[in-house]
């Protein structure tokens, strides 16, 4: 019903002339860079980055050289305090207690540690495993700076359910995830969004279409808006009908897909399609201009390329 | 790990390749090494890998099972006479299969596969002219097949870790051996030392 209104509303849009399509994706790559910039910055972002980064944190998601592996995590054999002893870069150990308290220190938080008082996962037909409880936060003495509540469900080896919120000081991030079953078909309904105050940052929901086989699933068709600070992106993929062998792949992905970016006035700022390089093999997504003119979209979206490749 | 699985899986389907040699595309699964109840031992670097075996078979469209980290796996493909086909990079929609190998394909023969802006590519790139590759207590012929994965390359929804992988296959045999490089650059071989089409 949303999609639907949304089609209805963005339907009635006029759209850019070039330069003015180029300040827009300007606007939008700086909100996103700013997003950014103050997020990791925030002192509980430090903290997780921190735990993240020891090899011994006891947390289930922590940085590997090989592939993140949870399933070794459990929350029963490892109750107890962790302290931070920077001299020998690990952890004094005390199974003192029945959750997990993790103290550490930080320049800008004197008194942090994190606690998980709940987690729980599932093995299903991929990895790592899924986490179907978790009960976390981080404290600063006795203030909570970052709250995590998640809950999820596996069903037939695959994710049926899942909906996390995470509640900073002045934010909260809400996401969820819904997969059905009947016969040989489903759906998928996913949304997260990010809140602040009463503003939405950014607020996405994606609704597929989908076909189970004996690996798992694949997509059929995907219908997507999300709401990026003042900018929408939204669209169709046609999967189903999208040849992934044929010598024309990106006219045939063009031909099944839709994909476009709005300012929040209803004003559209250009189509994405993909568009094979000719060289390599390569095909790039390009940004489509009211003058069809194309000009690769991390030209204008750098903040996407930092998005996809954002490391600790 | 995922991507071992998905590995153990494509050659599994490979396994059936045997079934070369004739001059159409009509498939009789009964008359196939893809037959039902046939079975396979898997060796990676020279370790039990366990087995696999089919359990259904429908013009050549076939499911098979492989245990691995204590879990029952099943895996689809299809065999024809003159191919084999994996339904990998689709997850299993059997509208868009992917060439593995053709017997009749020439040196720079090539087959893509798109997986959003990704483009996964096989391409022939020896044939032997006399029997040169050892198979057990024989030398064959192969015919062999370069798949090359760029990163980011999505396999039932994470990224894979594998980016290259040599295939080696034999007109009669089927699958001969695979190396198979990750992106940490680690390299693997893979071979089936049994056969139940033997």
């Amino acid at each position: 019903m949303a999609f639907a209104i949304s089609l209805l509303l963005f339907s009635c849009s006029s759209t850019y002339k070039k330069e003015d399509a180029i300040r827009s994706l300007k606007v939008l790559n700086s909100d996103i860079l700013n997003l950014l910039t103050v997020t990791t910055e925030l002192p509980e972002i430090q903290a997780l980055k921190f735990l993240y980064n020891q090899a011994n944190s006891p947390i289930p998601f922590k940085k590997s050289e090989f592939k993140v592996d949870n399933s070794t995590f459990k929350m029963e054999n490892m109750k107890g305090t962790y302290i931070w002893n920077p001299e020998l870069n690990d952890y004094d150990f005390k199974k003192d207690k029945g959750f997990i308290d993790v103290y550490f220190q930080l320049a800008c938080m004197e008194n942090i540690y994190f606690q998980i008082l709940n987690y729980e996962s599932e093995a299903y037909s991929s990895k790592p495993d899924f986490p179907t409880k978790i009960i976390a936060k981080i404290l600063d003495g006795t203030k909570e700076k970052l709250v995590i509540n998640h809950v999820g469900k596996v069903k037939d080896n695959l994710p049926e359910f899942m909906e996390t919120t995470i509640k900073g000081g002045e934010y909260d991030l809400i996401a969820g995830f819904k997969r059905t079953k009947e016969s040989g078909d489903g759906t998928i309904d996913m949304y997260w969004c990010i809140n602040k105050g009463l503003f939405t940052i950014i607020d996405a929901k994606i609704l597929a279409e989908i076909s189970y086989s004996q690996q798992g699933f694949y997509y059929n068709h995907i219908a997507f808006e999300s709401k990026v600070f003042n900018h929408t992106i939204m669209g169709t993929i046609d999967y189903k009908n999208i040849e992934p062998t044929s010598t024309n792949y990106a006219e045939s992905f063009n031909r099944n897909a839709t994909i476009e970016i709005f300012e929040s006035s209803n004003i559209k700022v250009g189509d994405i399609v993909l568009v094979s390089s000719g060289v390599d093999d390569l095909q790039e997504f390009k940004i489509q201009f009211e003058n069809n003119e194309q000009v690769l979209l991390k030209e204008y979206l750098p903040a996407l390329d930092k998005l996809y490749n954002l490391k600790y | 790990m995922k991507n071992f699985k998905t590995l153990l899986a494509v050659l599994l389907i490979v396994l059936m390749g045997a079934v070369a040699c004739e001059d159409d595309e009509t498939v009789d699964p009964e008359k196939t090494i893809g037959k039902v109840g046939n079975y396979w031992g898997m060796y990676v670097d020279n370790n039990d890998a366990g087995d696999v075996t089919i359990t259904q078979n429908i013009d050549g469209n076939i499911i098979a099972s492989f245990s691995y980290d204590g879990s029952t796996h099943n895996v689809e493909g299809k065999i024809t006479s003159n191919g084999i086909y994996d339904y990998v990079y689709s997850n299993g929609d059997r509208s868009k299969p992917f060439t593995l190998v053709k017997f009749d394909a020439k040196v720079g023969d090539k087959w893509e596969y798109n997986v959003g802006d990704k483009k996964v590519v096989r391409k022939v790139v020896k044939k032997s002219t006399t029997d040169d590759v050892e198979y057990g207590f024989y030398y064959v012929k192969t015919i062999d097949v370069e798949e090359t994965i760029p990163t980011g390359t999505m396999v039932n929804g994470s990224s894979s870790e594998i980016k290259k992988i040599l295939w080696k296959f034999n007109h009669k045999f089927g699958f001969i051996e695979a190396d198979v490089t990750k992106t940490d650059n680690s390299v693997s071989k893979v071979t089936s030392l049994t056969n139940a089409g033997d």
